[in-house]
Formats: structure tokens, sequence, C-alpha cells
């Protein structure tokens, strides 16, 4: 069963169409799954990428950033569902955000989100990146969706 | 020329104070402000440009790394509260205090805004990279 309650729409779908996000902010490629109050999205950075820094580490805030852009994504997913557009959301609390490991760029990730509370427009989610099926850092992470205008 | 998202943010760092309280102990307090031409404001989002929370948790780690003199790995925050938005040219304030730890250095940040609103908190701990 999916979080939503609108149609079941055919994935993967371009993040783009999902986020309010825009390059160079636009940090997730796809949300590839949506189910269950889970949602699976790609990132692909590259070694020219603005979040590389020295011998093409990524930058650690990057991995918050896909976690959350990632949350985002499945919203606007449920929000196209219900035949409503993306909706901006912000990152109001972070908790045991944890990077374990140091990723150099070019690197594909994978990313997993869990909602694990929602109550109106706060939502509190897990997450984490993947490299090579390999967690690499995980967050709880609390966002705010904004309204929609009247 | 292009620069990276880091160095992006370090330009916009303005005055730097620390100090020493104690062994293993520093207190920073400093200044910055992102013009609208801000690479982070690109983008997040159009026509609204907020400062990405991550810039706030980039901007504290940079801190460190300046206080301490070292390159730090294996980033950790917790109990972060972002309690307000900041918007292109707002000067925001903020202050560090770092302990040393076995192996890294562990704290507690907030950024406040110049009419000295809270606009985030938290705690965070990172490794030193080794030689």
């Amino acid at each position: 069963m999916n979080q939503h309650d609108g149609k079941k729409l055919k994935l993967p779908i371009a993040a783009k169409a999902l986020l309010k996000h825009r390059p160079p902010m636009l940090l997730i490629d796809q949300l590839l799954d949506r189910g269950n109050g889970r949602a699976t999205a790609s990132a692909e950075i590259s070694a020219t990428s603005i979040f590389c820094i020295g011998k093409n580490s990524v930058l650690p805030e990057y991995f918050i950033e896909v976690i959350a852009q990632t949350m985002a994504a499945a919203n606007g997913y449920d929000g196209l569902a219900k035949q409503s557009g993306p909706k901006a959301g912000f990152i109001v609390g972070i908790d045991a955000f944890s990077l374990d490991a140091q990723v150099s760029a070019p690197a594909e990730l994978i990313i997993t989100v869990t909602t694990t509370m929602e109550f109106g427009t706060m939502k509190v989610m897990t997450g984490e990146v993947l490299l090579d099926s390999r967690p690499v850092a995980s967050a709880e992470i609390k966002v705010w969706e904004q309204p929609e205008r009247e | 020329m292009t620069h990276s998202f880091e160095e992006a943010i370090a330009a916009c760092i303005g005055t730097v104070e620390t100090t020493k309280a104690g062994d293993d102990c520093l207190q920073v307090q400093a200044s910055a402000s992102f013009p609208e031409s801000f690479i982070g404001f690109a983008g997040h989002f159009p026509k609204a440009p907020v400062l990405p929370a991550i810039v706030q948790l980039a901007t504290v780690r940079l801190l460190v790394e300046r206080a301490v003199q070292q390159h730090l790995k294996d980033e950790r925050f917790s109990r972060t509260k972002f309690r307000g938005m900041v918007g292109p040219a707002e000067d925001i304030f903020l202050q560090l205090k770092i302990d040393g730890t076995t192996d890294g250095w562990q704290g507690k940040f907030k950024i406040t805004s110049g009419a000295m609103t809270p606009i985030s908190s938290g705690n965070f701990a990172f490794t030193t990279v080794s030689a």
C-alpha cells in the first residue's frame, strides 16, 4: 500500500518533476520506489561537482541534503498522485546524522528513507545513503512542508 | 572560475574570534553573510531563495576546522534544530563551544540573526584526520 491516497504513478520519475529544487541544489536524480511509508531515490555525483573537495571527496553535508530531498521527492510523488504540485519542504531538525566513510566522486548513490512519524505538516524520517549496497551515511531528519496557499 | 561549494561558503564567513577556554576547550564567535549571488541560493528555491540548512552545518564544520587547525572527518550532528530561515545578505552570528576528545572534537553551536533571533542550534562531533 502506498503512503498517498491517490493513483499509483509509474516509477522511476525524474526528481525535477517532484521537487522545487533546481541545479545546482537539485542533488537527487530519480525517485525509484515509493510505498509502505518508504521511498528510494538515486543520486549520481561527478568528480566535477561543486560538492567535492580535495581529491574528489564528497562534502559531508551533501549526504544530509540527499536524504532530505528523497523525503521531499516522496512527498512530491504523493502530491502528484493526488494531482497537486510539488511543495517546498524545509529541514527543521537533524538527529543522529552520522557519516562513517569518506566517499569519493564519481559515485552512484542509493538513498532510502522511511517515515517514522507524521503530524500535520511535520514529518520525521530516518534515511540511509548506500554506496555499492554499503551504508555510508544515516540520519533522522524532521521536515516541515510548506502548506499549499489557498 | 568555478568555486566549490565549500570555497563559496568560506568566502562568506566574516570576522572570526577564537578564544581558549581551558585545556582542549575553545570558544568561537563568528559572523557570516551570504550574498544573493551565493551558489547555495541558486535553485533553493527559484524566486524564493532560502539558505539551505546544510550550509549552516558546513559553516560550523569550517569554523571548527579553522579553530583546531586540523582536517576533520566522520561528521556527526545531533539535537540540531532549525528555527528560522536565512535569506540573501542577512547577517548571521555563530557561537561554538569546542571540546577535545580522544580522537577528535565535539561541541555545541548556536546561530542567531542580527536581532539575536535563534536560527539554529545543535551538537557536533568530528574525528581528526590522521596525518
